[in-house]
This record gives C-alpha cells, sequence and structure tokens, in this order.
C-alpha cells in the first residue's frame, strides 16, 4: 500500500507555513507535522489494558509518563487514558487511520479515536527549553522531578497541553489542540525572545 | 555619571542610588507633608523610606518609586513628588513577564544569616534559591566594620557568593523582592532586572519579571527596619535613622550631616554613633533615653571624646529658613546646634512575611520589639529577624535555619562552621520600649510622615473611644500609605501603649498583607497582553477567510467569520445577500467551532437518555436526533445533535461556546454517579473540521462533489449520515438543518478541510456567510440559542419544545423539575417572535417589552419581557426578533412596546417560527 499522493498534497497542519522563526542554539522550536494520533481510553473498573498492549506490542505507561516502543510513543493522559503517537500511516487514507481499527477490534473494553488532525505535535529543544516552559507552565521541571519519560497534561500559558521530555537535550514534545497551536507557537516564540537572541557561549542555567 | 532631577542635573557614583546622590548634591528638602506641606527630606537608606519618592521619567518610567530604591545611572531623569505619584498617559511598552520556579529552600534575604543559611543548604544539595532585593549580597554588612573569618566584610560577602556560586543546585537572584508569603509555601517576587542598566538595558529583556515560587521549606533571614522615635517636630530634613545614615556614611560614601545629635533607646544607636564619628562626621551629643547604657559603647564614644547624657531626650527641633534641622532642643534645656538629627529608637524585625504566612509574632521585651513566635508553615527564621543583634549570633542561626530547612527537605546535612567575627562591641545594656516624647505640640509629633499623622491624631482616636489598633489604624490612616506602615506601624503601637497605659503585647500590631512593596498592574498582566491576552482559536479554514475578506466575530476563544461583505457593501446589505443565497440558492459556512464528543461504548444510548430530555437509545445507525439537554433544575444547558456511526460508537455536537463545559458534565456524571456505564468521551473538536452546505440548490453541488454518493430524498433522508469520498477526500456527511433548508454538513479530517472548503467553494456560485446570517436564518425558523436566548431560566418548554422533553422515560436529568409547579406555571416566560408594527423598525437585542403605550417617565413600569435576539428578516421582508415573554404561548397577536434607552417601538407578538412553519423546504 502506498499513500495517496492527491490527498499527502492536499493535506495542511495546524502548523503549516506558520512556523518560519524560532531556532538558535539555545532553544529551537519545531513542527512535527503528520503523526497517527489516538486518544485511547479503557475501562478503568476493569483491566482493559492488557489487550490493547498485546495489540500495540508494548505496554503503556504509569501515571506522568511516557513509553515508547521505535517510533510509537504512549503518553498517561489520565486514569485508564492515553495518547498514542505513531508515525503517520501509509495506506490509502480513511476516515480513521488503520491504527484506531486495530485497537478497536483488540477486544478490550475501550475505546479509540482518531485524532491525528486534532492536535499540533511541537518539539521544544535546547538549554533554554525549560526556562521557555516555566514562563507560562507552574510544573517543576528540574531533571530530578521530570526526567526523560515523564509527562504531564496541563495548561501552558493560556493552552492546554500535553507535553513529555523525551530527550536530555533537553527537548519536550508538546501536543496542542490545533486551534491553540498558533496561539501556542506565537506565545512560545515571545516566551524565547531573551533567549532566541543570547549568545550560547555565555549562557548560564 | 550625570542624573537629572527636577531638571537639574547631578553627579552621580556608580553604586549610588538616587538618594545617596541627592545627599551628597547637599539636597535636603526632598518632599512636602502631603496634608502640612512641611518640608521633608530622607529619612532613611532603604525599603522603610517614607518621605522621598520620585516619578521616573527616563525608560520605562515609573510613577512613584523611593529614591532610596533607585540604583543611579547615566541618564536617570526624575521629578519629586509631594506625596503622591502620576500616572503617565502614555502606555507602557516595556517587556513584563513572569515565571514559574520550584526549589527545596528558598531563603528570603542576602545578608549575613541568609548567606549562611543558603550556603549550610546548598552545601547539602539542595535545590536552593536565595533572593536578596539588594543590588549586592551583604546586607547590613555592607555598611560594617566588622572582621568576618578574618576578612574584610566586603571580601568576606565575595568569598560567600563564590561559593555559593560553585554549587550547581543555588540559585542567587538580586535586585528582587518577595513580596508575598500565601499558604503551601507559595510565595511571588518581584526583579528588577534592568531600570539599573538605563539606556543600555537591551530591549529584548523584561524589565521586571514576577517570580512564582513553591518551596519545600523557606528560611526567612529578612532582617529588621530600625523604628524611630516620636518627639516634637521631628519631621524636618536632616532627622534620620542612625543606621541610614550611618550607610550613607559607609556603604555610599556620602556625609549625611557636618554636625550630629545621635537620640536613641538602644545599644544599637551608641554603635551608630561611634561609626558616624569614625566617618568625620562631629557628633555634637548622644542622648540616650535609658539611664544604664552598654559599658563597650560608651568606652568607644569615650575614646573618640564624646559622653553619652543618659535618661536624656529630644524636646523640639529648629530649623533654617529652608525648614532644614540646624539645632536640636534636649531634655535638659540645651539647644544643640546640628545638622544632623540621627535617631534609633530600637529594631522592628522584619516579620511582614512571616506574618503573610500566617505565623504569629509576641513582643520580645529582650529585643523591643515583635518578633516571629511560631510558625504556620515550614518556615525557618533566623538573624536579626528573630531578634538576634551580635553579627556572631547572626551567623550561626543563620547556617543552623539552612540546615533544618536542608534537613526537612530530606537531605544530609553538615553544617557549616560559623565564621569568626572581629571589631564587633557587645550589646549588653537591654534596650528601652521607648517611642514618644509627650509634648504640648502634639501637633507637630508626627507617627506617619507619609500620611502626615500625629500624636494628636492618636489622642484624638483614643478619646474617641477607639482602644483598637485596627480602629485607630483606620481612624487616624497611620499605616496605610505607601510604606504599608513600615515607618509608622509599631511606632504606633508604642505611643498608644504610652498614651493607654497598656503593653505592647496586649495591643498588639495590625495585620500585614502582601504586596510587601507595590506591585505593578503591568507586571501581573506579564506578556498576557495584546494578542496574547487570551487565545485565539482558529479553525483549520481561517486564513481563507481573512484572505476573503470575512469580518470576524469572537465567539468564546474562537474567531468565527462573521459576515463576508463585498467590497463598499455594509454589513447589513452582505448579510441581506448571504440570506438570500442560503434561501434560494447555495450558500457555505465554517462549522468547525461546534463542539464534537465522539463517545463509545455499549451504554452511550443509556447515558444519552438519561442526560438529554428525550429517548436516544432507540436511534437507529446511521441515523441522527437533535436532544436538548438540561440541568437538575430542568433548565436548558445545552443543545445539538448526535449521530450513531456505529453499535457503540456516536458522535455529540454541543453549541460552540459550551463544548469544554458539556465534555466535563458527561465525564461528571460518569465518574462520580454512574461509574458502572460502559462509556468513554474524547473530545474531537479539533480532530475534524465542517463544511456546511445550504440551499435549495446544494442537492446538486454535493453530487457533483460527491458521484458516489446517493444524495436523493430517498437515498439520503433527513437526519442521517453517510460516509464518502467528497472531492476526492474521506468525508462524514449529515443531513441536518439549522436554517430550515436543505442542508448537509460535510466533515472531514481537519487537515483537508482547507482543500474540501476550496472544492465547495470552487464548484459554483457558492455564496460563503457568517454567523450573523446564521442567526438570522435560525431565528426564522425560531431555533434558539443556547445562552443567547435562553439564560439559565428557560425550560425546554418555554422554548415551544415541550415535544422533546419525553413523557415515557422513567428519569432523565432535569425531569424531576418538570414535575415542580413553578416550571408547569402558564405565566412563564415563553419564547415568542416579536415584528415591528410599522414593518420597519429593528428592536434592541435586549430591549424591554412593556405595556403598549405605558408611560416610561412613571416608574415602576411593568415589564412582561425581554428581546433575546433581533434582525432583519429577508424571507419576511421586515425585521424580526425573538423575545421571552410573560405567558407568551398564548399572546399571540397582542401589540406591546421594545424599550430600548427611553424609546418605545412597539411591536406585535407573533409566532416565534415565522418562516416555512410546516418545515416543507428541508428536502430542497
Amino acid at each position: 500500500m502506498t499513500a495517496d499522493p492527491g490527498l499527502l498534497a492536499v493535506r495542511r497542519g495546524p502548523l503549516t507555513g506558520a512556523l518560519a522563526a524560532g531556532s538558535a542554539q539555545t532553544v529551537a522550536v519545531r513542527d512535527v507535522p503528520g503523526r497517527t494520533l489516538v486518544e485511547l481510553r479503557v475501562a478503568t473498573n476493569q483491566d482493559g489494558s492488557g489487550a490493547v498492549e498485546s495489540a500495540l506490542g508494548f505496554d503503556l505507561p504509569a501515571a506522568g509518563h511516557t513509553s515508547r516502543d521505535g517510533q510509537q510513543l504512549a503518553v498517561w493522559l489520565g486514569p485508564g487514558w492515553w495518547l498514542l503517537d505513531a508515525p503517520a500511516a501509509t495506506g490509502p487514507r480513511t476516515l480513521e487511520a488503520p491504527l484506531v481499527h486495530r485497537l478497536r477490534d483488540s477486544g478490550g473494553e475501550l475505546s479509540a479515536v482518531e485524532v491525528s488532525a486534532g492536535f499540533a505535535v511541537l518539539e521544544l529543544s535546547g538549554p533554554r527549553a525549560p526556562a521557555v516552559l516555566a514562563h507560562g507552565c507552574s510544573i517543576d521541571l528540574h531533571p530530578r522531578v521530570f526526567g526523560r519519560g515523564r509527562s504531564a497534561r496541563t495548561m501552558l500559558a493560556k493552552a492546554q497541553v500535553v507535553f513529555a521530555l523525551t530527550d536530555d537535550a533537553p527537548t519536550y514534545r508538546i501536543w496542542v489542540r490545533s486551534s491553540f497551536a498558533r496561539y501556542l507557537v506565537a506565545w512560545l516564540l515571545d516566551a524565547a525572545t531573551e533567549y532566541l537572541c543570547e549568545d550560547p557561549t555565555r549562557s548560564s542555567g | 555619571m550625570r542624573i537629572t532631577v527636577d531638571g537639574v542635573q547631578l553627579a552621580a557614583r556608580p553604586g549610588d542610588t538616587l538618594a545617596s546622590a541627592l545627599l551628597r548634591a547637599g539636597r535636603r528638602v526632598l518632599s512636602q507633608g502631603i496634608y502640612t506641606g512641611r518640608p521633608r527630606g530622607l529619612v532613611s537608606a532603604g525599603v522603610e523610606e517614607s518621605n522621598v519618592f520620585v516619578q521616573v521619567l527616563s525608560g520605562s518610567g515609573e510613577p512613584m518609586v523611593r529614591a532610596t530604591e533607585i540604583e543611579a545611572y547615566d541618564g536617570l531623569r526624575v521629578r519629586t513628588l509631594a506625596g503622591k505619584g502620576l500616572l503617565p498617559d502614555e502606555p507602557d511598552e516595556a517587556r513584563y513577564d513572569k515565571t514559574f520556579a520550584h526549589t527545596d529552600v528558598l531563603v528570603v534575604g542576602g545578608g549575613p544569616a541568609g548567606l549562611m543559611a543558603a550556603l549550610a543548604a546548598g552545601e547539602s544539595g539542595a535545590r536552593v534559591l536565595l533572593i536578596d532585593d539588594q543590588p549586592r549580597l551583604g546586607g547590613r554588612l555592607l555598611a560594617s566594620r566588622a572582621i568576618v573569618d578574618g576578612l574584610a566584610v566586603h571580601d568576606w560577602v565575595s568569598s560567600m557568593r563564590d561559593r555559593l556560586q560553585a554549587l550547581p543546585e543555588v540559585t542567587v537572584t538580586s535586585r528582587t523582592a518577595v513580596v508575598g508569603y500565601y499558604d503551601h509555601n507559595y510565595l511571588v517576587a518581584v526583579e528588577r532586572r534592568t531600570d539599573h542598566l538605563g539606556s543600555a538595558a537591551p530591549a529584548t529583556m523584561a524589565r521586571h519579571r514576577l517570580w512564582n515560587i513553591r518551596a519545600g521549606q523557606v528560611v526567612l533571614a529578612t532582617g529588621a527596619h530600625e523604628r524611630s522615635i516620636a518627639f516634637a517636630d521631628n519631621d524636618r530634613p536632616g532627622i534620620m535613622l542612625a543606621h541610614s545614615a550611618t550607610a550613607y556614611a559607609w556603604r555610599y560614601g556620602c556625609r549625611p550631616g557636618r554636625r550630629a545629635v545621635v537620640f536613641g533607646a538602644h545599644d544599637g544607636a551608641l554603635a551608630a554613633a561611634v561609626e558616624l564619628a569614625d566617618a568625620g562626621v562631629e557628633v555634637a551629643a548622644v542622648l540616650d533615653v535609658r539611664d544604664v547604657v552598654g559599658a563597650d559603647f560608651a568606652a568607644a564614644l569615650a575614646r573618640r571624646g564624646i559622653s553619652v547624657q543618659t535618661g536624656a531626650t529630644v524636646s523640639g527641633t529648629l530649623a533654617d529658613d529652608d525648614g532644614v534641622l540646624r539645632a536640636v532642643l534636649t531634655s535638659a534645656g540645651e539647644t544643640v546646634a546640628a545638622d544632623l538629627l540621627a535617631v534609633s529608637g530600637g529594631w522592628n524585625p522584619a516579620v511582614e512575611l512571616f506574618s503573610q504566612s500566617g505565623g504569629r509574632t509576641f513582643w520580645s521585651e529582650a529585643a523591643a520589639g515583635f518578633v516571629p513566635d511560631t510558625a504556620a508553615q515550614p518556615t525557618h527564621c533566623a538573624g536579626v529577624l528573630t531578634g538576634a543583634v551580635s553579627l556572631a549570633r547572626v551567623l550561626s542561626e543563620g547556617a543552623g535555619a539552612g540546615a533544618e530547612a536542608a534537613r526537612a527537605a530530606g537531605l544530609d546535612v553538615t553544617e557549616p562552621a560559623t565564621p569568626s567575627v572581629e571589631g564587633e562591641l557587645r550589646e549588653e545594656a537591654a534596650p528601652a520600649a521607648y517611642f514618644c516624647v509627650d509634648s504640648a505640640a502634639e501637633e507637630t509629633v508626627f507617627v506617619d510622615l507619609q500620611r502626615d499623622a500625629t500624636l494628636h491624631d492618636i489622642r484624638r482616636a483614643v478619646g474617641a473611644g477607639l482602644t483598637s489598633v485596627e480602629h485607630i489604624k483606620r481612624y487616624t490612616t497611620i499605616g496605610t500609605a505607601a510604606d504599608q506602615g513600615r515607618g509608622s506601624g509599631v511606632l504606633a503601637v508604642g505611643v498608644l501603649a504610652q498614651l493607654s497605659g497598656r503593653s505592647m503585647a496586649e495591643i498588639g500590631t495590625t495585620t500585614y498583607r502582601p504586596p510587601y512593596t507595590p506591585i505593578s498592574f503591568a507586571l501581573l498582566a506579564g506578556r498576557d497582553r495584546g494578542r496574547l491576552a487570551d487565545p485565539e482559536r482558529v479553525t483549520a479554514i481561517h486564513d481563507w477567510h481573512v484572505e476573503h475578506g470575512a469580518v470576524f466575530e469572537d465567539v468564546g476563544q474562537w474567531k468565527r467569520p462573521w459576515f463576508f461583505p463585498r467590497p463598499a457593501e455594509s454589513m447589513d446589505e452582505a448579510v441581506r445577500r448571504e440570506c438570500a443565497a442560503a434561501r434560494t440558492g447555495v450558500a457555505m459556512m465554517d462549522a468547525s467551532t461546534l463542539g464534537t464528543i465522539e463517545l463509545q461504548g455499549a451504554d452511550v444510548g443509556l447515558l444519552l437518555d438519561r442526560l438529554y430530555t428525550n429517548v436516544f437509545s432507540s436511534l437507529k445507525i446511521g441515523s441522527v436526533r437533535y436532544g436538548v439537554m438540561c440541568g437538575p433544575d430542568g433548565m436548558v444547558i445545552d443543545d445539538g445533535t448526535t449521530a450513531r456511526l456505529a453499535e457503540d460508537r456516536w458522535l455529540m455536537s454541543t453549541t460552540t461556546g459550551n463544548a469544554a463545559k458539556i465534555l466535563e458534565w458527561l465525564e461528571e456524571w460518569l465518574q462520580t454517579e454512574w461509574p458502572d456505564l460502559d462509556v468513554r468521551c474524547t473530545s474531537v473538536t479539533d480532530q475534524w473540521s465542517t463544511v456546511v452546505l445550504v440551499g435549495p440548490r446544494s442537492r446538486d453541488t454535493l453530487e457533483e462533489l460527491a458521484p458516489e454518493l446517493d444524495c436523493s430524498v430517498e437515498g439520503f433522508p433527513f437526519m442521517t449520515v453517510r460516509q464518502a469520498a467528497v472531492a476526492g477526500i474521506p468525508a462524514r456527511i449529515m443531513r441536518v438543518s439549522f436554517s430550515g433548508e436543505l442542508a448537509y454538513e460535510i466533515t472531514v479530517a481537519s487537515w483537508y478541510a482547507l482543500a474540501v472548503w476550496e472544492a465547495v467553494f470552487a464548484a459554483g456560485e457558492i455564496t460563503p456567510y457568517g454567523t450573523e446570517t446564521m442567526h438570522v436564518l435560525r431565528a426564522e425558523k425560531g431555533y434558539p440559542i443556547v445562552g443567547q436566548d435562553t439564560d439559565g431560566t428557560v425550560t425546554p418548554q418555554d422554548l415551544g419544545m415541550g415535544w422533546i422533553v419525553s413523557k415515557k422515560k422513567p428519569d432523565f436529568v432535569g425531569k424531576r423539575s418538570f414535575a415542580r409547579a413553578d416550571t408547569s406555571r402558564s405565566d412563564r416566560r415563553q419564547l415568542v417572535g416579536v415584528v415591528p408594527v410599522d414593518g420597519r423598525s429593528r428592536v434592541a437585542e435586549g430591549a424591554q417589552l412593556v405595556s403598549h403605550g405605558a408611560v416610561l417617565t412613571q416608574p415602576p413600569v411593568a415589564m412582561h419581557g425581554h428581546v433575546t435576539s433581533s434582525y432583519h428578516s429577508v424571507a419576511l421582508g421586515t425585521p424580526f426578533a425573538l423575545a421571552l415573554l410573560d405567558a407568551g404561548a398564548s399572546r399571540h397577536g397582542e401589540v406591546l412596546d421594545a424599550v430600548d434607552d427611553g424609546h418605545a417601538t412597539a411591536v406585535q407578538v407573533v409566532s416565534p417560527v415565522p418562516y416555512d412553519p410546516d418545515g416543507v423546504r428541508r428536502d430542497g
């Protein structure tokens, strides 16, 4: 199966063309377009995650954490509730991604909902990334508290976001609802103003 | 460096404050009493300053700042103020931001105790944040000549700074004032980042930063403020707090006077006399209210040829022609020529933050001050704040508090050795709790300089029968000025104690409230201004709307096209054209903002039966049903359509502004009341985008775009849903209508929304329309908008929708309320239509409905209802409005007046469904 070139040509992410600026050695923001995103909820009154984990091929993370298998990432959103972030599907485009159908057919008491176009996926990275986030996020981001594999669903400035620390650059992957994406990018670039024109050789923690 | 004060240039040195530069330049009269107009000068060198405030004109400006807190820079321009600040007219364009910070141990105060606390905690590996409000660390040490660990104080402070900076988990922030201490060790601080840089301040750097700090443990090392003594004519320029005078001499290198009298009530005042003498000030007399003074100090003064007059006070002062101090009158009847009167009544430990945290204070006789008692939070106090006097004790208390805090934060601590201290005189004679030299000239005995409040005012308050210090504060205004009572609060308590014969402990202090120092609105706003004031939510088609000249309307946080004017077209004309297209041809709208929730599970039908007033469980797969949701009070909270996509998959739509609220509503019922139901909800508002295609010719357009879809009336009936490619893009199509016309809602993944929108637009002469036209179309059909035509007091029956309230269902949210007598009253406000009798006048939304011909000038005028929506109806050819009217359903045909802003328009009550009441147009 190959991707439908006609569809890919007209696809337009929430940040397509909206993220020209925003990169420096101290901090950088980039758009991660085209990911397959699925919100997964299993019944909390019974262990519904086992069937899903079999279908997924890896374990779902505990509260406040992520788990990953290669290019697939699972982020805890709430009790019995995860966001799956997988590479773009390559089959002919249907209303919902094949992953959604695979999960739905796994036999658990669960819901799998396609939200690929419902979120923008961003990456904020660089030594100043925690400082940028701290301008609008009340969560403690110190590596002792929020290390690699941690995630949070919280407010960043005035937008609800999900974010996770994916490497020690550090890089934060941020999921924000599409309609808030431009606001959030504008806010991030504004919050990074001081650091974007900073001399990285002179920056201090 | 040159600075400009009231248009006059002065020289300043690096390290100067505006105050020290003014003092060095010999400027004595710098302000005046706000009510008395008496000349005033500097009384202090720090945050306790209550006389000299200036308006900063250079840089970003600032309406009212203490001269003692402004760091001088080249090009600084200020004007002096007489008591009140002036708000500039220009908007403040400087950058302000905020940050959140978390720490194991927060140390407030960078003096000797704070430095030791930070070191003790920091060496344990704890995350430490040391916050100091001065440009340089060191606190009171900066004006001291003690030898610490064999080092001059400046060198010792530098070595401490280096040791702290070497610890990776320690952060030191200067020029930052903690202004609030709230519950759960949450503190707020203000960092001044560029004010001292003048024109060298980078434009990209936030001028001030608001710190929101969450601390595991807090060490307060906030020090103390010197307390004055009240006496006759104690407000003259040249009368200054004793340790502020020594700070000017030793820290800033400017002599506060040539010939001084020192007046005090504790050994610290004698220490100040020594410092002044050594700074080259002629100390003409030292007056101490006590009979016994510290022997070390008396001896030190004696070595300098100065004797201490014990049991002596100041009975008054004399001024020169400018009002500046020229002589001091003593209780012994002497007149001592002096241009400086250095006063020290004792120390007021800076308990403000401790009190804000909920901690209680008590009056310590030993310290002659209110000191911290038991803490209410994980708070540790150290140093002068606790009443400690000797530097050695201050240092060891600091180390102890820092170690204790780190231990409480769960770290292993080795307490650092307390540094040795040399060259400090021992204070051994007890301080006196002495506040006021009584005088017949009580109207010149100032207690609060900034409020011009005197001994006379307190005596009047006591005479009026007031006893509580809180009442006296409000009666006299003492302690309510910009210094928040730092200079006057405890002094007033002392005066009251003297007048009433009560103890300090019995009277207590007034409540300390945040902020400790003023905080600007610009800083509180931070970056949340302009475009960032609130998120602008946009749909995937937004840019197209902008390019095609849409005028936007704010709907919640969404930007929605309001109408699409053609060049030179007015709003009315555009809406008329858009309405006509929808009624007679084909038109399209971006409906992507509608809240959408996907529900999955075996019990979704059951859940919907319980939350909507009508039945949903019987809905067939592939069908759509309209529902109204009520609160437990039976009042309408939302409406919308729900489609059943599969046996256990449903798609619910909510009104645009209500999406988050309804999702929370579903979750609340599922999580708290019916956790047994097999239902899970997911918001998909952003996932899907919807293009609405409306009008009698919309079927033709859809057939063209979706050739595989059977679009016939039979093949695709009203209130059903289909799946098909539209312009080659996978889509879900619903046949629903919010206009009464034949209509389709084409839903695609949002990243294809623009492609589908453009394909539809290109398919023919299709008119894009906005929310205004949508409102007109729906109003002509009497479709209410929840939140516009309802206000939380309206039942479905009031809307004429009794048909949607199931009589058969055993229960649903709101059902019980429909059994109440009140909800079945026939005279409730009910939805009606109103049309102007003259056929021309459009009534205002919100207009009150009163009896026709009611005399508006003779209140009360009985109000029968109000207009909720009002438009010009193209279909009817006249203006048309919806209204809620008492017993409206039975009043069709009646004539009333709609009153707006005193103007009455005669209107006739009609059915709320004036257009196509039989619904024949929905099939095209």
